[in-house]
């Protein structure tokens, strides 16, 4: 069967049907007309060259970039940090916030605050209420000395931080001492 | 009788979205996703759809009228991630409209890190 590029045929000034001069391509030169019509003789002239020009690309073995692997895993990876998309409403249009990036700034906050030291960080949406969350956040506090003062300081500084670096409201903000740390210099807790 | 020019293809779109965004205030750079690296892979130009493109964190969908844009990009550290989002959405629907000519767009924005840079 001849394929053609599109459906409607393809006829030469001469009459001929293009998909003709395919099917005949190799023996054109026996045929009674088309082994003598100078448009037949160009049509298979550039029909010959498409075949030529396709069968070199179809050999062509593909060459994937050097650093394919590395980019695909380097993205993968990432991708799996991200997390789950939490809902950002803005003015007009949507808007997503990755899990993984507003972590990333409670933590920040945290471990930038003082003496506290951030562990696991789990958020949540509030149902019905776009814009709002529930979080709750894990820290490691200094052994020795009443931990409610810097908890203090820190719920404010995380409620603030929501809102002004990602615009987000915190409806529910659990804070939760996991561990502690000995007070010597150096040995701080790791996160 | 008047010709009206070309309307530019969704990858002609999505070049554009993708060259303007990194040069908004707050957006460190955009976040492409590994469905992003097939557009970067070889292949013919017959088998790239004209209406939908993805490339380098920007997806720009074309339906008729209406233009489709979906963003991923990292925030830069102290900028507010909302504001950034709001400020781009509005950019980007700006340029389709020039560029597309068109009302009709929906710009979606997905931030997905935000880069805090904790060099004095």
């Amino acid at each position: 069967m001849a394929m053609s590029i599109a459906s409607d045929p393809v006829i030469l000034p001469c009459g001929t049907d293009l998909d003709q001069v395919w099917t005949r391509l190799d023996r054109i030169a026996a045929e009674t007309h088309m082994g003598h019509c100078p448009h037949c003789q160009v049509a298979a002239g550039s029909l010959r060259t498409l075949r030529q020009a396709t069968g070199q690309l179809i050999a062509q073995p593909p060459a994937p970039p050097p650093d394919l692997t590395g980019r695909i895993m380097a993205v993968v990876r990432a991708e799996l940090r991200r997390g789950r998309n939490l809902p950002l409403p803005t003015r007009s249009h949507t808007a997503t916030i990755s899990e993984y990036a507003l972590a990333a700034v409670l933590r920040y906050v945290t471990d930038h605050g003082g003496e506290l030291v951030a562990r696991g960080c789990k958020i949540a949406p509030v149902p019905d209420r776009p814009g709002h969350l529930r979080v709750r956040l894990g820290v490691t506090v200094p052994y020795g000395s009443d931990p409610a003062p810097a908890l203090a300081r820190l719920r404010q500084r995380i409620l603030r931080a929501a809102d002004a670096h990602v615009g987000l409201t915190l409806d529910v903000l659990d804070i939760v001492v996991e561990d502690v740390y000995p007070t010597t210099p150096g040995q701080r807790a790791d996160r | 009788m008047t010709v009206n020019p070309p309307r530019p293809l969704a990858a002609d779109l999505a070049a554009a979205v993708a060259a303007h965004v990194p040069t908004l205030a707050g957006v460190a750079h955009l976040a492409p996703g590994w469905r992003d690296l097939i557009a970067g892979l070889p292949a013919p130009a017959i088998l790239r759809h004209p209406d939908s493109h993805r490339a380098s964190g920007v997806r720009v969908t074309v339906r008729g009228p209406q233009v489709e844009v979906d963003v991923a990009l990292v925030i830069a550290w102290p900028h507010q991630a909302r504001a950034v989002c709001e400020t781009t959405q509005t950019e980007v629907a700006t340029l389709i409209t020039r560029l597309a000519d068109t009302d009709s767009c929906q710009v979606r924005v997905a931030v997905r890190d935000i880069h805090i840079d904790t060099t004095p």
